[in-house]
């Protein structure tokens, strides 16, 4: 893999919209394995130049198809001469017309990195994958972080989370991903979504919350409750979080909207996972559902 | 009598303990083992490996996956 600049990218946004990279990427569809074809997944593995000549694409799990095909790319890429396998000129890094989640990144604000998996007895396997789990990322902004902690805020103090903050968890974040991607909740759909903090310490360089709350919801043919539980510490001279987690345990029931998703227990534990963010630019993707969060 | 004390556990916010969190933090945040592949060098969208891998006169690998495969996928 060091011979390659590794890329992961969300793939449906890519070859159903517009602008220079879902061109790009458009482009090496149609000559790849699954033709670009509406109707049929272009997931899987495309290996490619910066010219955009596709040097071969695939879709598998095996991993030793996946290492052949790299070989078979790399072949392929040693054998073309410089002026063929790369652009007249650099790229701009951002050029006109191209939209992304991530120019809305709150670097002035808190960014988790989410986990959710099965807990208890009816554990669900996802294939060959035993204890499967998914991930995300959550944004709060700036703004929403000063409210979490105002600066009037006393050691003993209560009051609840900004209500955008869980109702966004609440419909956004607390679903079951388990086994893949699904729909987020209807506003709708939110039956009950508090959480809120108490500090339990502060002094000029620090200051100590914990978090406690419930979220419900219910929708279609699935529900879940949840109870949360957290601890995080700020410090006021930076306004930045140092440490955050939270964590969403308790019931799910009912089947996942989509199709493929096989999930044939129909109701167990779950539980969730909010953790402070690093600044690796995998923990810079925007969130799944940032279309609906309203921020653009 | 009991009646209170239940209806005051239900009403009060849990105690947040240091124990709990440190056991629901083993249960549900995956090892470093499971998150080895996160860590790895990856550009996360394909228009910066590109700019990149013109600079450094490589070829891309693009892992494509519907919903971004470092987010929910």
């Amino acid at each position: 893999m060091k011979s390659f600049v590794c890329v992961a990218d969300e793939m449906f946004s890519l070859h159903n919209g517009s602008g220079p990279e879902a061109e790009l990427f458009q482009a090496l569809a149609r000559a790849g394995f699954a033709g670009g074809r509406r109707g049929t997944t272009q997931q899987g593995y495309y290996y490619f130049t910066p010219s955009g000549q596709l040097l071969a694409s695939d879709n598998s799990r095996d991993p030793l198809r996946v290492a052949r095909m790299m070989d078979v790319a790399l072949a392929r890429w040693k054998a073309l001469p410089r002026d063929r396998r790369l652009l007249p000129r650099t790229p701009e890094t951002n050029p006109g017309g191209r939209s992304r989640g991530e120019s809305h990144y709150p670097a002035d604000g808190l960014v988790l990195r989410q986990f959710t998996r099965d807990l208890g007895a009816s554990r669900r396997t996802l294939g060959d994958l035993e204890d499967p789990w998914n991930t995300d990322m959550v944004w709060i902004s700036a703004a929403e972080v000063r409210r979490m902690v105002p600066a009037t805020a006393r050691k003993g103090d209560r009051y609840a989370v900004p209500e955008s903050v869980i109702q966004r968890l609440a419909r956004l974040h607390l679903v079951d991903s388990v086994l893949g991607q699904t729909s987020p909740f209807q506003p709708r759909s939110v039956t009950e979504a508090r959480l809120e903090v108490e500090i339990t310490e502060r002094n000029a360089d620090e200051v100590r919350l914990a978090l406690t709350g419930r979220t419900r919801a219910s929708e279609g043919t699935r529900s879940i409750d949840l109870r949360l539980l957290g601890r995080a510490t700020f410090d006021p001279r930076t306004n930045r979080f140092t440490s955050f987690e939270l964590f969403a345990t308790g019931t799910r029931t009912g089947r996942q909207p989509q199709s493929y998703i096989r999930d044939e227990a129909g109701r167990g534990e779950i539980g969730f996972a909010f953790i402070l963010a690093g600044d690796s630019k995998a923990d810079k993707v925007a969130p799944s559902y940032f279309g609906a969060y309203g921020w653009r | 009598m009991l009646t209170t004390v239940l209806t005051l556990a239900l009403l009060c916010p849990a105690e947040v303990r240091d124990s709990d969190l440190d056991r629901l933090r083993r249960q549900i945040v995956p090892s470093t083992a499971e998150q080895a592949w996160l860590r790895l060098d990856w550009e996360v969208t394909l228009w910066d490996a590109v700019v990149r891998a013109q600079k450094e006169d490589r070829p891309i690998l693009f892992y494509a996956m519907n919903g971004h495969p470092m987010a929910v996928c």
